[in-house]
């Protein structure tokens, strides 16, 4: 397994300057959250990491490569629907092996295992528009997994669930995670979410987007939900707002 | 046009839960539930149809000379089969409106996919798809007769400038209203520039060509009957004609109820069609 390391990327879109000399480390098997505001540039900065987008200058290496092009480390769960209303559950969860020309049959027994990790087992025919969001995801997360990648990148992946759909993903993710390590990064604006998945929070500032803060967690692992409703978590969450808030003061507006 | 909707019924695995069994409920295309009766009410309803017609052609008009009633359209048929004319005219009309029907909406597939993908070649032809899709086409069938000669290939070039317009703009409007996010995932995974074509932009079109092909239908067979009226040596639209110089209305009423049938028929296999091949597109038109 390889770690993810960003060193001075800078991107403008236009005259737009969103990101700034962004640099950081995400050690092997580290998972590592990205919090602020929205417009902040995460998801640009999550796709030049995969190779989706190109920064302007700086670089990011996976291990000691470096990344230039759609990096064959990385799997990118994304933010939005982005499942084929066309494939099955099962034909979702393969496309990823299929477009990085893995034998599908060498490797048909692991993607079933995987569905079942992610809760998916017995639903393999079912089409995306029979599925809650909260399993949607779960194919995401397996179509991520099915090419075994060294890093997980995910972009605001629990955004569009309620409130206890979301903290049911994120015990699952957990779960996952212990079985499959990968060095995650994993974007989000929620802060109970950043902290509670994490080993490392980083804060990132916008306009053009930095980052502020660098804040290592240091909760145990496993992690119960309770963890959340206890005063350090509570102080913790706190410190990271403080930290976004004046932010926002130096930089205006939400 | 058909627009791709993902919105259904949701099930949800319980916290932690690993779900072994596929609960009751079945996958299903969501429409399954309502066919048979649907097929019902539209029997029904040409059941009913063609009473009324009969009851007006028989009571209300009683004049064959101005409406022919389903009975005598029948006899029609009947006659034009036994004196040999039928099966000719449906071997003509049919190859004209196969070929035409085929080569029109590959054609259209074919450019409306090159349009989508190529800018400049869509500002090439975009004014001229425009204007001809706009302008009544069919008011150029005697010029194209003229070029094309009598034989079967004149009326097919008629069903091919009828079916094919509405193709490209229908599939040039599918592959250019792909989802972005579903193609950086094909991208983000390796995805050439060709597999986003295959494995993303043509599927999502799909729903919009088959809207296509549907639309294709209908106006194939109107080509292939107005063709046919502006010149031809044999037809389905060749014998209306003919029927309707001589003032035999049961005649001509029986070409025109084979046309009304063909086109119920193969609307109907386009639906199954679409059934088998996008099961997964809920609320088509
Ligand atoms: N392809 C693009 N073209 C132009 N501007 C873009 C593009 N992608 C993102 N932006 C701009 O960059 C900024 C950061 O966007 P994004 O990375 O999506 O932020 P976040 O994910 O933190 O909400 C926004 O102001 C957005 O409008
Ligand atoms: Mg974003």
């Amino acid at each position: 397994m390889r770690g993810v390391s960003v060193q001075s990327i800078t991107k403008s879109f236009g005259d737009g300057l969103v990101l700034r000399d962004i640099s950081f480390t995400a050690g092997a098997g580290e998972f590592v959250t990205i919090v602020g505001p929205s417009g902040c540039g995460k998801t640009t900065l999550l796709r030049i990491i995969d190779g989706l987008e190109e920064g302007d200058s700086g670089e990011v290496r996976i291990g000691d490569r470096l990344v230039s092009g759609p990096a064959r480390e990385c799997a990118f769960v994304f933010q939005a629907d982005s499942l084929m209303p066309w494939r099955t559950v099962f034909d979702n969860a393969k496309l990823g092996m299929e477009l990085r020309k893995m034998d599908i049959q060498t490797h048909k027994d692991r993607l079933k295992e995987l569905l079942q990790l992610v809760g998916l087992g017995g639903f393999e025919k079912y089409y995306p528009r029979q599925l809650s969001g909260g399993m949607r995801q779960r194919v995401n997360l397996a179509r991520a997994l099915a090419v075994d990648p060294d890093v997980l990148l995910m972009d605001e992946p629990f955004a569009a669930l309620d409130a206890q759909t979301r903290e049911i993903m994120q015990t699952e993710l957990l779960r996952i995670w212990s079985d499959q390590r990968k060095t995650v990064v994993f974007i989000t604006h929620q802060l109970d979410e950043a902290v509670y998945l994490a080993d490392r929070v980083l804060v990132m500032g916008r306009k053009p987007g930095v980052i502020a803060d660098d804040i290592t967690v240091p909760f145990s692992r496993p992690r119960e939900l309770s963890l959340k409703r206890t005063g350090e978590f509570g102080q913790l969450v706190e410190r990271i707002w403080g930290t976004i808030e004046g932010v926002i003061r130096e930089t205006g507006g939400i | 046009m058909t627009v791709p909707s993902q919105s259904s019924s949701h099930v949800e695995p319980a916290p932690g839960v690993v779900i072994g069994k596929l609960p009751a409920r079945k996958p299903s295309n969501g429409r399954g539930m309502h066919r048979k009766s649907s097929i019902t009410i539209s029997t029904l309803s040409i059941v009913v149809g063609i009473a009324l017609w009969q009851i007006i052609g028989q009571f209300l008009v009683g004049n064959s000379l101005f409406l022919a009633t389903p009975w005598q359209t029948l006899s029609g048929i009947r006659d034009m089969w036994t004196s040999g004319g039928l099966r000719e005219d449906l071997l003509v009309s049919g190859e004209e409106f196969i070929f035409g029907f085929l080569i029109g909406s590959a054609a259209g597939i074919a450019v409306g996919a090159v349009i989508a993908k190529n800018r400049v070649s869509k500002r090439i032809l975009t004014p001229y798809i425009s204007g001809f899709y706009a302008t009544p086409i069919i008011a150029l069938a005697p010029i194209l007769i003229l070029w094309f000669g009598l034989g079967i290939w004149s009326k097919v070039v008629v069903v091919i400038s009828l079916v094919i317009f509405p193709q490209i703009i229908n599939t040039e409007a599918g592959i250019r209203t792909t989802e972005e996010t579903l193609r950086d995932v094909a991208r983000s995974y390796g995805g050439s520039t060709i597999e986003v074509f295959r494995k993303v932009e043509l599927w999502w079109s799909l729903p919009y060509i088959l809207a296509g092909l549907r639309l294709g239908v209908g106006r194939a067979l109107i080509g292939v009957v107005v063709g046919e009226l502006f010149g031809a040596r044999a037809g389905l639209g060749f014998a209306i004609n003919n029927a309707q110089s001589e003032f035999n209305m049961p005649e001509l009423f029986a070409g025109v109820a084979i046309f009304a049938v063909s086109g119920i028929v193969f609307t109907y296999l386009l639906t199954v069609l679409e059934r088998v091949l996008a099961p997964w597109a809920a609320n088509r038109p």
